[in-house]
């Protein structure tokens, strides 16, 4: 009674009872049907009574002991489905249920019914790799594909992992075992151009940047050329990332780096073993399934570091990614391409990108950066020459061709490689003369094609560049079975080819074609009906974007491109968030989703138009949203040093929105430090404090603890509010775990401010044992840092190791990324003060992979790191490239902070007056004197500042300034106690003419 | 007919094999074959990111036409206009 009215009380429910026995009795026809005998209840008592479930969990258990698979597939077909699935939440059907499910799967199982059993179970990888092998067996192999990307999907969206290495390891096998029916042509000509590439390969095996850039028009053979570079690669060992971009994905996050990397994962199935747990979630994540609560990212670097993470897992010697089609790839993929081919491997990685002529403004600036830097070949290729062209069509001819058709294609294909081997390939083409050879060719690949199929190929080929055989059923509108038939037909008449697990057009001139003469009206409703299938398959959202703008249905396009936007900035592709909101702007100019989406994306980048983009969207939106966007405009304002305007603009507000107020008051705090009222700033610090420790905000707590922390700095009582904040037993855990983030700068301060450093020393061991003995091992760590940090600036590397070394443990025993990253970039100073440069260079590896895993890291290590990385360059040339690396690395709010940037600022400028660029190294010198004369008021930055002034000044061919400077330097050096910069500056003085010009 | 001094801009030119320098060579000449007899390739200098050539031909246009064909950069191309050499300042002495 208590399992079936468990709220009743027991007269209630035994009335119940009484009254269900009456209607079963009734219904059965008989008074015997139940009854009640000694407190319990009977079912025909008199006669033997069964169920089905009785009969099923009899039968199915039997077959499965006896291991017998045609009595197991008896057994399950008499499973007659969930029991009582009319009551799905009763309680007392929960375990019954369970139980005949599980037994269900138990026969299924061994009755090796795979099909049945993943479609109840499809994140069985066992039962999912039991299924794929049927097909492989049975040769359907386009059906082993699609089951395995079935569960790439499912695995993804329902548990945010990647498939496991058993599983990649039996997709290598299929992919092995089915060919693409078409052949890849040898290369023909195009020696010089190999020739070059080489060069390229050597240069990025030495471990410097390197990138091969091929541009050309389509069919011209810049993919087959960069194939036959990527096979010389692979036979080395080079650990070969690739991916092409594709034109409806081009504004998807990352579409063609994720390609790559799920690729690579593939490929080397053991790679996924030595990815983490979150790192497979974030690749899941980035292929578009939504696995539920997952890290959130908040920038880019935690891409590159993901990319890494696969790069360093590989333990090949060196690395390319390959990027087809580069015209189509989104900005945020653009963007870390660009780091990555700054930076040597493992780092970084060469660039192998094809793209047409006339490429959006991005892959134009990419291109020109590359070039510009020296590290890039640059391959225009043209078309081949006739005996190239005759060559083949000989091959494709079986080695012989009269001298008319030679003649014919060569006349046709203009020296075109693709329309060569189409022409040559296809006698009704050759016959067919004329200039239009694709077309020709391609109505002589589609005649040998059933209609149905003919229909399905059209279709996608409005639609799609690239799919797996369940998005042709979908977008072809066929079912799945149909969809295997089309792909079979379709490989094998050359109109498809398959790279991996998914389909493309063999090449864009064939799907081009085959869009052709297409009406726009049959176009657009291809695309609206594309958008409507790719919604239900839970497409990517800019992807559904792109097809509804396509089908000219502005209202629906509009909200997708919101939530593309909000999908962007989810993974940290700000880029492609202004991307999507430029495309929105064109339907709707005044839409104010957009316009402050579009402002915050401009923002996280750094971006000098954010200010007036808040201004333009503070202008539509309504009282409440525009508050929320003034204290951001603020922020901006500020970041970007205009003091005054930010007053003004927080001034304007009426009432703050209460999610804001944090902001708000660490906004005005920060104005207000700028602007010299230290009380003002303190009283807003507390404030923003206060809100952030209720609201339990780690950023905002960060940025409030700091503000108070700066307070205290410019009164010289930094030490005891660091002392007071590390030891602070009132915090709450997550919030005490940011303390010692949000004292990083200032520590920094601190050690460049002029306090003797034998006073630093001091305070750093009184904190260090106050904090052992008082058990606080963050604030341990901290002072241990802090210690190494101060004996490495007084010139003593081999004391300051000694606490750096044990340091770096204590930090990552805590999970303390930031201080992790920022005691390695010490390290590796420390390194390089004793000549070790090959350890400097793996400190600098690992601080950045520690820095690049943590927001709150990459925000203030970046700048020190890539500032390391410049002085530990070998030569002129490696550190010009470091500085170009940090140029594409380390940009907007959310990789750089002002004070943090010196570190990064003054070695750029430095590297680039010792290699001669004047005008970069002023471009450097200035951001440096902005940031030291708000910042660094006194203190070995001051005397750094002048060194480097010095080196812009040498270079200009003014030795007495360089002269006077540098020895202005060495004494500013000495007066902070900083012996070893203080002996470089007189050394670097000594060997310069006593005056005049250099 | 003029000769040209032609600057290819090639990064790591300096680090041609012995079997890549040959691979250029006979590519050259190929293109150069199919033209003649309006270009005409006299020797070239290999730096580290630099190859030099000088080259007898009609015009700029052919020089040009050899470098799209041969799949060369030519970043700079220059009529020369005259030679001197050591014997110069004795000839003007």
């Amino acid at each position: 009674m208590d399992a079936f009215w468990p709220d009743l009380e027991p007269e209630a429910a035994r009335a119940n009872v009484h009254k269900a026995a009456s209607l079963a009795r009734r219904a059965l026809g008989s008074k015997d049907a139940v009854v009640f005998r000694e407190g319990s209840v009977a079912l025909w008592p008199s006669v033997d009574v069964g169920s089905d479930v009785a009969a099923f969990e009899a039968g199915a258990a039997a077959a499965v002991r006896a291991g017998d698979p045609a009595a197991s597939g008896e057994a399950a077909a008499r499973y007659a489905g969930d029991l009582l699935p009319e009551e799905p939440y009763e309680e007392w059907t929960l375990g019954p249920r369970e139980r005949a499910r599980r037994l269900y799967l138990d026969v299924l199982r061994a009755g090796r019914r795979w099909e049945v059993m993943v479609e109840l179970e499809p994140t069985d990888e066992a039962a999912q790799r039991a299924l794929m092998r049927e097909h492989l067996a049975a040769g359907r192999l386009h059906a082993a594909l699609r089951q395995f990307q079935r569960l790439r999907a499912v695995l993804g969206r329902e548990l945010g992992v990647q498939p496991s290495a058993e599983t990649l390891a039996l997709y290598r096998e299929i992919v092995g075992t089915a060919s693409s029916a078409w052949v890849r042509p040898g290369l023909v000509g195009r020696e010089v151009e190999l020739v070059r590439a080489r060069a390229a390969l050597r240069r990025a095996r030495e471990g410097r940047p390197a990138a091969i850039l091929v541009r050309g028009p389509a069919g011209i053979g810049k993919t087959r050329l960069c194939e036959e570079v990527v096979d010389q690669a692979s036979a080395e060992g080079w650990l070969v990332l690739r991916a092409a971009a594709r034109e409806p994905t081009a504004t998807v996050p990352y579409a063609a780096l994720t390609e790559a990397m799920a690729g690579a994962l593939v490929q080397f199935p053991d790679l996924v073993a030595t990815l983490g747990h979150e790192d497979r979630r974030l690749l899941a994540r980035l292929e578009g399934a939504e696995p539920g609560p997952g890290p959130t990212l908040m920038h880019r670097q935690s891409v590159l570091h993901l990319l890494l993470r696969v790069v360093a897992a590989s333990g090949a010697p060196t690395g390319m990614l390959f990027l087809d089609d580069l015209q189509h790839a989104d900005d945020a993929t653009l963007e870390l391409a660009h780091i990555l081919a700054t930076a040597p491997y493992p780092r970084g990685l060469l660039l192998v990108a094809t793209y047409r002529a006339g490429p959006p403004p991005a892959v134009a600036q990419l291109r020109a950066a590359l070039v510009a830097s020296g590290s890039a070949v640059e391959v225009e290729l043209e078309g081949l020459r006739r005996p190239e062209i005759d060559a083949i069509v000989t091959h494709v001819r079986g080695g012989t061709a009269s001298t008319e058709e030679l003649d014919v294609v060569w006349e046709l294909s203009g020296g075109n490689a693709f329309l060569a081997l189409e022409v040559a390939s296809s006698a009704d083409a050759l016959a067919a003369g004329g200039t239009d050879v694709v077309r020709a060719a391609v109505a002589a690949r589609m005649q040998r094609l059933p209609s149905d199929v003919q229909e399905a190929l059209l279709r996608m080929a409005l639609v799609a560049d690239e799919f797996s055989a369940d998005e042709l059923a979908a977008l072809a509108g066929i079912d799945a079975d149909g969809a295997l038939d089309v792909l079979e037909a379709s490989t094998a008449a050359g109109m498809l080819a398959r790279p991996g697990s998914r389909y493309r057009f063999r090449h864009d001139l064939v799907r081009d074609e085959l869009r052709r003469g297409v009406p726009d009206e049959q176009v657009e409703a291809a695309h609206a009906a594309a958008a409507e299938q790719l919604a239900a398959l839970a497409a990517p959202t800019a992807r559904v974007a792109h097809h509804l703008l396509a089908a000219r249905q502005p209202s629906a396009a509009l909200s997708w491109l919101r939530r593309a936007i909000d999908d962007a900035f989810a993974v940290g592709a700000q880029a492609d968030a202004v991307t999507l909101a430029d495309r929105g702007l064109e339907l709707a100019p005044r839409d104010p989703a957009l316009l402050s989406k579009r402002a915050a994306a401009l923002d996280a980048i750094g971006n000098p138009g954010a200010p007036a983009a808040y201004a333009a969207a503070m202008a539509v939106a309504d009282p409440s949203l525009r508050a929320s966007l003034a204290v951001r405009r603020a922020n901006s304002l500020v970041l970007s040093g205009d003091i005054p305007g930010a007053m003004e603009t927080l001034a304007a507000i009426d009432e703050v929105p209460s999610a804001n107020r944090g902001q708000y008051f660490a906004t005005r705090g920060l104005a207000r430090w700028c602007a010299g009222d230290m009380r003002a700033a303190e009283e807003d610090g507390q404030a923003a404090k206060e809100l952030a420790e209720a609201s339990g905000d780690l950023r905002d707590f960060v940025a409030a603890t700091m503000l108070v922390a700066m307070v205290a700095h410019q009164r010289g009582a930094w030490p005891q509010r660091a002392a007071l904040d590390l030891l602070d037993s009132s915090l709450r855990p997550d919030l005490a775990a940011v303390v010692g983030d949000a004292h990083l700068c200032l520590a920094e301060s601190y050690l460049y401010g002029g306090t003797p450093y034998p006073e630093v020393i001091a305070f750093a061991t009184d904190l260090r044992e106050r904090a052992v003995a008082g058990r606080w091992p963050r604030a341990e760590a901290f002072a241990t840092t802090l210690l190494g940090e101060a004996h490495l600036l007084m010139g003593d590397p081999a004391t300051a190791t000694e606490h750096l070394d044990p340091a770096v443990g204590l930090h990552r025993a805590l999970g303390l990324q930031c201080s992790e990253a920022l005691t390695l970039q010490r390290l590796a100073e420390a390194r390089l003060a004793v000549g070790d440069e090959h350890g400097a260079r793996s400190s600098i590896d690992d601080a950045f992979v520690v820095a690049r895993g943590s927001p709150l890291a990459t925000q203030h290590l970046l700048d020190r790191i890539h500032g390391t990385a410049i002085r530990a360059a070998p030569d002129t040339e490696a550190a010009l490239a470091a500085v170009e690396e940090a140029a594409q690395a380390v940009r907007g709010p959310l990789e750089t902070c002002p004070p943090c940037s010196v570190n990064l600022t003054i070695p750029a400028t430095m590297a680039c007056a010792a290699a001669g660029d004047v005008d970069g190294a002023n471009r450097h010198l200035a951001r440096a004197e902005g940031v030291v004369s708000v910042f660094f008021p006194k203190g070995g930055w001051r005397a750094a500042l002048d060194e480097a002034r010095a080196a812009v000044a040498r270079t200009s061919g003014d030795a007495g300034a360089a002269s006077r400077l540098l020895q202005q330097a060495a004494e500013g050096f000495d007066r902070w106690g900083q012996q070893l910069d203080a002996e470089r500056c007189r050394r670097t003085a000594s060997v310069l003419p006593v005056t005049g010009k250099v | 007919m003029p000769k040209f001094l032609i600057e290819r801009d090639i990064p790591g030119a300096g680090s041609f094999t012995d079997e890549e320098v040959q691979a250029i060579a006979t590519k050259s000449n190929g293109v150069l074959a199919g033209m003649a007899p309006r270009a005409q390739w006299l020797h070239s200098y290999v730096t580290d990111d630099q190859i030099v050539c000088v080259y007898v031909a009609d015009d700029e246009a052919a020089v040009l036409e050899h470098a799209r064909c041969g799949g060369f950069p030519a970043t700079r191309v220059q009529r020369i206009g005259r030679v001197i050499d050591p014997v110069t300042a004795e000839a003007l002495a």
